[in-house]
């Protein structure tokens, strides 16, 4: 089955094949059952046995920050076009309004391609190295998002301009300093190399 | 009757879900070709005990607006909307995933996005201040007999004046929680949707995230109106 989502990048090898997880094929699942079995597997989930776990944290942790940055864009993309099609719907005229629909739509496509493009580059894990900045800017964002629907001033008017300045500062100089460029690779494509 | 609709039992099985939910989940996608309907009991088990946990944390809210605990019309209305939300929520999920010519199977689906579900409750526990607010601003606009459909903008207007107290404070704390949650969980539930079909990772979490908005779409317009009306009788 071919699709969009499968270009020439990705090995055509299924997870499992290519090794990248050992998940894909659980060999060595304890199958306790329902009841007894689960108290049994209780009783080994203290135990240093069951310590190891095929899912990485990273993985899970940039996959959240990924997934974050989805939902952003997309219930913001939804926000505009229901508040765009209120107006539309209350107002009428809506040919005296053609260029600022277009205007509208092309900064929301922007803002939602900015947004998948940061998004893939998490899950994918184009800028591993420098996850923990953009995680300070999505917990940045996170605070924003969360206090400005609560309208809580926690964080004021100046708080929030000083942070904003300093994500604006630290993200032109990573992607512009030398050795920021290096780390930053957004532009190249993603590697899919197993795990060792 | 079976063991698994023992409360204890069915408490254990979801607390094993939540500690080790790879194995759980592998351990029933095999059972899958066997034992298909047993899969199925073994689910709707668990997701009744993921809504019965819900319900006891949401206990000590309602006895605080007037609502006993044995108070079965908005207790057993509030399970049906539960057990409906998940229902529609993993449904979506799996038709997205087909939207998107993913490989997806509806038992494997189901069964590795109750993973997200069995991590519902410390959400909903996160999630208790928020509850408290919308029940204080429902009990407000009912103490004021205002008619919920009639006089929506006056509703609005006592949301907006509503001042600012300690609740408020730990609500936007605890929404950090939830959403720390909510997203590790998701991002499980992607991984293993990735893992167990080798489906490409970023369709998944594009499929995944469009399923809940969908999900939320279809539930405003669904859960929406019946919660509204559940907590507008029966609070105080």
């Amino acid at each position: 089955m071919s699709s969009r989502w499968q270009d020439d990048r990705r090995p055509t090898l299924p997870a499992h094949a290519r090794g990248m997880r050992d998940t894909a094929r659980p060999r060595k699942i304890p199958s306790y059952g329902v009841p007894a079995k689960i108290m049994d597997a209780m009783m080994k989930s203290n135990s240093s046995e069951s310590s190891s776990t095929p899912f990485d944290l990273e993985d899970l942790v940039l996959g959240a920050l990924g997934f974050y940055w989805l939902i952003f864009g997309f219930y913001v993309s939804i926000l505009v076009l229901i508040a765009v099609g209120y107006l539309i719907l209350t107002e009428g005229d809506l040919l005296n309004h053609k260029t600022d629909l277009v205007l509208i739509f092309s900064l929301l496509a922007i803002f939602l391609a900015f947004c998948q493009w940061f998004a893939r580059g998490f899950i994918e894990k184009r800028f591993r190295r420098i996850a923990t900045p953009g995680a300070m800017i999505c917990v940045y964002s996170i605070l924003n998002v969360v206090y400005g629907i609560n309208d809580i001033a926690i964080l004021d008017n100046r708080i929030g301009s000083f942070m904003t300045l300093l994500v604006i500062i630290f993200t032109v100089g990573v992607i512009f300093h030398k050795r920021g460029r290096k780390t930053f690779n957004l532009f190249k494509s993603a590697q899919y190399l197993p795990r060792q | 009757m079976s063991d698994l609709l023992r409360p204890q039992i069915a408490a254990v099985h979801w607390l094993s879900w939540i500690l080790r939910p790879q194995n759980t989940v592998y351990s029933l996608l095999q059972k899958v070709t066997n034992a298909e309907r047993q899969v199925y009991h073994q689910l709707l088990v668990t997701w009744a005990t993921v809504a019965a946990i819900d319900i006891v944390l949401s206990f000590p809210l309602g006895n605080l607006f007037g609502v006993p605990w044995n108070n079965a019309g908005f207790y057993a209305s509030y399970f049906f909307c539960l057990m409906i939300t998940l229902a529609v929520a993993a449904t979506t999920a799996h038709f997205m995933l087909l939207a998107f010519r993913l490989k997806s199977n509806i038992t494997e689906t189901l069964i590795i996005y109750t993973t997200f579900i069995v991590y519902s409750p410390p959400i909903s526990l996160f999630n208790l201040p928020a509850t408290y607010r919308t029940y204080n601003l429902v009990s407000q606009i009912k103490h004021q007999h205002l008619d919920l459909w009639h006089d929506l903008k006056l509703a609005l207007d006592i949301i907006k004046k509503q001042p600012y107290g300690l609740i408020d404070y730990l609500d936007g704390f605890a929404q950090h929680g939830a959403l720390f949650v909510g997203l590790i969980a998701t991002s499980l539930v992607a991984e293993m949707l990735i893992s167990w079909y080798g489906n490409p990772r970023f369709a998944v979490y594009t499929a995944l995230a469009l399923s809940y908005v969908v999900a939320a779409l279809v539930l405003i317009f669904l859960i929406g109106p019946i919660e509204i009306v559940r907590l507008y009788s029966y609070l105080e």
